[in-house]
């Protein structure tokens, strides 16, 4: 697992936690039987509830094109993506990848894998650039947007990506995942599952350690 | 995911650590051989198999895999 990958886990890990802070503030509005915390402004509110829905639904008013985009992506994207998308170091490739997720060598970009290009907006303007999050506009946001897709071939460079078509461009992976979700899709060989003393193989194949994938200690 | 402590005496060899979780609906944490037998080999997400762990001499821990 990269480094990137983990970094991901935790905006996500971050943006679960989320929704119970919010249903939490809704309930102390009605009693705070303890008097503690303060209810949340609508706009405090507004400013936590960020999310762009798969359909487009919460996309803030914005535009932006490839043409405009490549400017902006080579300032706050490409020391890490690089120029074309295609990665500097360890970081996440973002073009490319067509006809790879069957491989045993899956390249996962937004043009190869991901089903909404709504997505993007939303992890964008939310979590990128790294370290750096919620430092775009939102028109720079979709002009970042409009470059990757256009670099993936999937719109024109001139082709407008706004608040009001972003939840309809065809991503080409879009019927590319399984519904329902199959999982659990594990299920332990026997109905007994062994839970103590378990003859299990001993062997060491593999290191985290030595994938690299471990952060190094501060001390 | 419950936090749990189980206290032992370790005689200061390398030793390898599992736990295995079995949750409210009866649902036990498969193996990595059983979840790879349904995922394949590049399943990264929700990878929930058991984690082995490797205590080391010097006390330090590393994540394995076992095979």
């Amino acid at each position: 697992m990269s480094d990137l990958v983990k970094k991901m886990q935790h905006q996500l890990v971050a943006a679960a936690l989320l929704l119970p802070v919010l249903a939490g503030s809704a309930a102390l509005a009605e009693s705070r039987p303890f008097n503690l915390g303060v209810v949340a402004t609508a706009e405090q509110v507004k400013g936590w509830d960020i999310d762009v829905r798969p359909d487009g639904l919460g996309a803030p008013i914005g535009a932006g094109n490839a043409l405009d985009g490549e400017e902006v992506y080579a300032e706050r994207c490409a020391s890490c993506h690089g120029d074309f998308g295609e990665a500097v170091d360890n970081w996440p490739v973002l073009v490319g990848g067509e006809g790879t997720l069957d491989s045993g060598d899956p390249v996962k970009t937004t043009g190869s894998y991901w089903p909404y290009a709504s997505t993007m907006f939303d992890y964008i303007y939310r979590a990128m650039p790294f370290g750096e999050a919620q430092s775009l506009s939102h028109d720079e946001t979709y002009q970042i947007v409009a470059f990757l897709l256009y670099m993936n071939d999937i719109i024109d460079d001139d082709f407008d990506v706004t608040h009001e078509n972003i939840g309809t461009i065809e991503m080409p992976n879009r019927d590319g995942f399984m519904l329902p979700d199959p999982r659990p899709d594990a299920q332990p060989v026997s109905a007994k599952p062994c839970m103590t003393n378990c003859a299990v193989p001993t062997k060491i194949i593999g290191m985290a350690r030595d994938i690299d994938v471990t952060p190094e200690s501060e001390s | 995911m419950t936090r749990f402590t189980l206290p032992f005496d370790w005689n200061g060899e390398e030793l390898l650590v599992q736990s295995r979780a079995m949750d409210e609906t009866g649902y036990v944490q498969p193996t990595i051989q059983e979840l790879q037998k349904v995922r394949g080999l590049n399943s990264i997400y929700h990878n929930n198999s058991i984690a082995t762990w490797l205590v080391n001499k010097d006390g330090s821990v590393d994540n394995v895999r076992l095979g």
